[in-house]
């Protein structure tokens, strides 16, 4: 079987799968994997620019609250339906990391990471500065009513979980995609050997630039999600925790698989919710299991299943 | 006289903090040509090729390539124009397959035809010997074997200017024949630049030689009278 | 058993009720009867579970313990006293981090992983917001101990409810009265730059403007704010009081700021305890607090006219007579805001035993029975004083007190009426439907 055969029937089967488990899954779980699904496409977009282009970031968060907000706002103060409100939400994310991607690339490794840290910083000080419209720290509610797409009533668990397995295997096949494609082949080019593949005639900046834009919309399409399926916009999640979770996930999962993130945010969630009921120290379990994955699993777990057993995982 | 320059260069200096690594020079390399550019170390050979192919700003002067002025391009458009260049230090993508490190340089001229890009690293893994080891990581291979793959890059990108920065170093024996063979294929299908410490490879390939001391073209001729220059003979001298 | 003796003041079903628990109540405290089915309802004798989402981390874990250890001591006293309906109570607390998201996975949890009956005790405002919208998706009341004007505001929803804790808004125009009455008219307004600040700002301003006083400056702090010098010079210096509320850990520094930058001729000060929490006052630094007045919930030092119902309370949570635990006095409470959570779970009982609550089946009923509770007696269920609870808005009014700092102490100086306390409803949660 061919690498893009297998490639088709890995996602497929992840998404066969998911949709699958909603009519088995206990009503808690069943509501966890909705939530776990949309945070999942929030490291799925770090996964892009971390994982398979190699441009740590901490500044995420800027990205996911520029989809929430821009989703958020748009419905408090503009009245908008829900979808342009979606759209609304991730044309904000996609300028938002245009700016911040030209600006921040002009910068590489640490300082790489301090920029996008410091844009991000502002980023969350501005939603404070706006108290008067985003209710700062506070934040503000979505109501039932302005969260029905298209007729559809996102606050039942049904509709959440499905728009969020929509959402979710849209943004796997868009990875699965791109990562096959000479584009994505560059990107790893770049994360692997930066000066090769500059000295192969490819325009290294430009290509960090769309895989930031490209990590930066799927990070506010799941910001974006996740407001109008959770009905909650806060500064909290544009804190700087919020930008180093979806790091976690995928530092977990496996940096540069397309299902790692997914794995990472699934292990992560159930290890705290597991932990939270056993200790108030829950944050040190998940610290400790951290770092004893980066010591035996350095790959992260699906990361370590592609060098030892699976070499083909995507 | 009579075949065009591909690659010209006019003044072309190089200035790391007060030092000149390349200092004033003048290079005409005319197309199809395999030309060896020799010289003790620290001569300043390897920044005068970063300085053609855009790794290293120019102080001053100006490159000219296939009639253009590319002096302010950056390297990846050099590249583009059909510039190829092979590190020095070994520089391949370490956890890739030796068909993907080629495939990434085939790419850039067929993207999106993958045929073309099969039969393309295939052409250039063949030439080089290693086309049965496409599967393998580039990184697992022998440090010779990942010069060739190198080169093979090089080859992939179907070049009007191959750069070659020391690309025997390190090879055995037996592959510095192949490489001597593989190059004297290249002539007349494309134009070579090539830094080379090893005299036997450069008398056995190079139509033109320019020996560069102190950042600075100390001769140009050919193979033949080179032997007999005092002066590259003493630029060399105590150097081995 | 001072719990017991309160004036009926719902349906006189849910006295009887009531009077069915008082004999539970006895049977089991009595004690007397080895064997005997101690929770004897005769439906069913499985606890009545209640979710605590609690700050027992993140910024809010000051609060999270003593709310935490007031929700223990409650359940403890409505179990000794029989239960609600001949039913045990079960706290199945869950830490929230001081996190939205993370509050809304626990209401999640309690709702459909622990069959909760209800959810209970959250205390920071973002963590409600973030955390309502899923109890109202899960059909879940959702009793918060917040303080935030969020659920009068109309911003959330049928199943969200605050009867043990007046909201600020409430509480600073209450304020406004005491301050230009014996303060000052011209107000200089200290606050933190986010929601809970501009709060303070707007509802005070508001309310002072009303009294024929005036805010003549408004000062706001940024939040990553940890030095405050540079912010005294714009206090104008025809200011005669100061009014300020900062929240969070670099208050003992905004006072000793504050102490060099003003010296001896200070102009009046009032503040809300808010800051001072869980700090003891005789720390370091807030020797220039001395003179000045402060807001509290409930009076933190024992007084000298100190109700029976707040000693008793003391004593069951744990708190000396300077407010501190009695087993580490360093460990001061939260004691103006924990309250709500003992004075809330005494609500929920009362609720429950009006709606004839026997499951979740009846959450509902025990939303409406909530709602259709008005008037609060002062009472060893109610200890911090009486209160009017708004059905409408799901909101309790109560008295606030003024204090001020006496020899490192808080002294009662003040108490408002309810009435100080009332605004107008912003919506009526009863027209929602289920």
């Amino acid at each position: 079987m061919s690498a893009a055969a297998k490639s088709v029937w890995l996602h497929g089967g992840v998404i066969t799968l998911l949709f699958a488990l909603q009519f088995v899954l206990p009503a808690y779980h069943h509501g966890n994997l909705a939530r776990i699904m949309v945070l999942a496409v929030y490291a799925m977009g770090y996964n892009m620019l971390f994982g398979y282009t190699g441009l740590l970031s901490l500044g995420h968060a800027l990205f996911f609250a520029a989809g929430m907000y821009g989703l958020g706002l748009t419905i408090a103060f503009l009245d908008f339906a829900p979808s342009p409100a979606l759209l609304s939400g991730i044309i904000s994310a996609l300028i938002v990391s245009a700016v911040v991607g030209f600006l921040a690339l002009r910068t590489t490794g640490v300082a790489f990471m301090i920029v996008t840290l410091m844009f991000a910083q502002a980023g969350f000080l501005t939603i404070l500065l706006f108290g008067e419209y985003t209710r700062g720290d506070e934040g503000f509610v979505i109501q039932q009513p302005e969260r029905v797409l298209a007729g559809i009533d996102l606050t039942t668990p049904g509709n959440r979980y499905f728009a969020a397995l929509i959402l979710f295997s849209v943004c796997l096949i868009i990875t699965a995609r791109v990562v096959q494609t000479p584009f994505g082949k560059v990107l790893i080019a770049i994360r692997e050997n930066e000066d090769r593949a500059r000295m192969l005639g490819y325009d290294v900046l430009r290509h960090k630039l769309i895989a930031v834009i490209i990590s930066g919309t799927m990070s506010g399409a799941a910001g974006a999600a996740y407001a109008l399926l959770f009905g909650y916009v806060g500064a909290s999640f544009a804190a700087v925790q919020y930008s180093i979770f979806p790091l976690l996930w995928v530092l977990l999962g496996g940096a540069g698989t397309t299902i790692g993130p997914l794995v990472g945010t699934i292990f992560m969630f159930y290890l705290i919710d597991l932990s939270s009921g056993l200790t108030s120290a829950y944050m040190l379990i998940a610290g400790v299991t951290l770092v004893l994955l980066t010591l035996f699993a350095r790959q992260g777990l699906v990361g370590e299943l592609r060098k030892r057993a699976l070499p083909w995982l995507p | 006289m009579a075949a065009l320059n591909l690659l010209t260069t006019k003044g072309l200096s190089r200035n790391f903090g007060g030092l000149w690594a390349v200092h004033n020079v003048d290079f005409e390399l005319p197309e199809g040509q395999v030309r060896a550019l020799i010289g003790p170390n620290g001569a300043g050979k390897s920044t005068f090729v970063g300085l053609l192919c855009g790794r290293i700003p120019a102080s001053s002067g100006s490159v000219q390539f296939d009639g253009r002025d590319v002096t302010a391009l950056p390297a990846h458009k050099r590249i583009a124009l059909g510039m190829a260049y092979t590190f020095q230090i070994t520089s391949i993508f370490a956890k890739l397959s030796l068909w993907e490190n080629v495939a990434l340089a085939v790419r850039r001229k067929h993207h999106g035809d993958a045929n073309a890009v099969e039969g393309g690293v295939k052409a250039a893994l063949s030439r080089v010997g290693l086309a049965d080891r496409a599967d393998q990581l580039a990184g697992d291979l022998s440090y010779g074997h990942q010069r060739l793959l190198e080169i093979a890059m090089g080859l992939g990108q179907q070049p009007r200017l191959l750069i070659l920065d020391e690309p025997t170093q390190g090879l055995a024996e037996s592959e510095v024949d192949d490489f001597k063979k593989l190059v004297r294929n290249l002539a007349g299908e494309t134009t070579v630049l090539l830094i080379e410490h090893n005299m036997d490879v450069v008398m056995d390939t190079a139509d033109m030689i320019t020996v560069l001391n102190f950042g600075e073209v100390l001769a140009e001729e050919t193979p033949e009278t080179i032997r007999d220059n005092s002066a590259v003979q003493a630029a060399y001298l105590g150097t081995g | 058993m001072p719990i017991i003796k309160k004036p009926s003041r719902l349906v006189t079903r849910r006295s009887a009720l009531k009077g069915l628990a008082v004999g539970t109540g006895a049977v089991a405290a009595a004690g007397t009867l080895p064997g005997f089915v101690r929770y004897s309802q005769a439906q069913s004798s499985e606890p009545i579970r209640i979710g605590f989402q609690v700050h027992r981390t993140g910024i809010g874990a000051a609060y999270g313990r003593w709310y935490d250890r007031t929700t223990q001591a409650a359940t403890k006293a409505i179990n000794d006293a029989g239960g609600i309906n001949g039913r045990p109570v079960e706290i199945i607390a869950e830490d929230d981090g001081t996190d939205p998201k993370r509050g809304a996975e626990v209401v999640e949890k309690f709702a459909s992983q622990h069959n909760c009956d209800l959810a209970f005790g959250t205390l920071f405002s973002h963590v409600v917001f973030g955390s309502a919208p899923r109890a109202g998706e899960l059909k879940i009341p959702y009793f918060v101990v917040s303080e935030g004007h969020h659920v009068a505001s109309g911003k959330l929803n049928r199943y969200t409810l605050q009867p043990g804790i007046t909201d600020v808004k409430s509480q600073v125009q209450a304020m406004a009265p005491f301050v230009s009455d014996n303060l000052g008219k011209k107000v200089t307004m200290i606050y933190p730059d986010f929601a809970f600040g501009h709060d303070h700002r707007d509802y005070f301003s508001a309310a002072l403007e009303q009294q024929g006083g005036e805010v003549i400056a408004k000062i706001a702090i940024p939040p990553t704010e940890s030095s405050f010098t540079k912010y005294f010079p714009k206090i104008p210096r025809d200011t005669e009081v100061i009014y300020h509320v900062m929240v969070g850990p670099a208050v003992l520094t905004f006072v000793k700021e504050m102490g060099e930058f003003y010296g001896p001729n200070k102009p009046e000060i009032f503040g809300f305890i808010d800051s001072l929490e869980a700090v003891d006052m005789a720390s370091p630094g807030l020797e220039f607090l001395e003179g000045s007045y402060f807001w509290e919930g409930n009076p933190r030092y024992a007084q000298k006219d100190q109700s029976t119902y707040d000693k008793d309370y003391r004593a069951a949570v744990g708190v000396d007579d300077n407010g501190a635990s009695v087993s580490d006095p360093k460990d001061v409470s939260t004691y103006s805001h924990m309250f709500g959570c003992w004075e809330t779970l005494y609500t929920i009982k009362d609720g429950m035993e009006a709606a004839g609550y026997k499951g979740p089946e009846d959450r509902t009923k025990l939303i409406e029975a909530v709602e259709s509770i008005t008037d609060i007696p002062h009472s060893a269920e109610h200890p911090q004083g009486a209160k009017i609870f708004n059905g409408k808005t799901h909101q309790v009014f109560g008295h606030q007190y003024i204090s001020k700092v006496k020899d490192g102490k808080l002294e009662l100086a003040h108490t408002t009426s309810i009435e100080d306390t009332l605004y107008d409803d912003e919506v009526d949660y009863t027209t929602q439907p289920f």
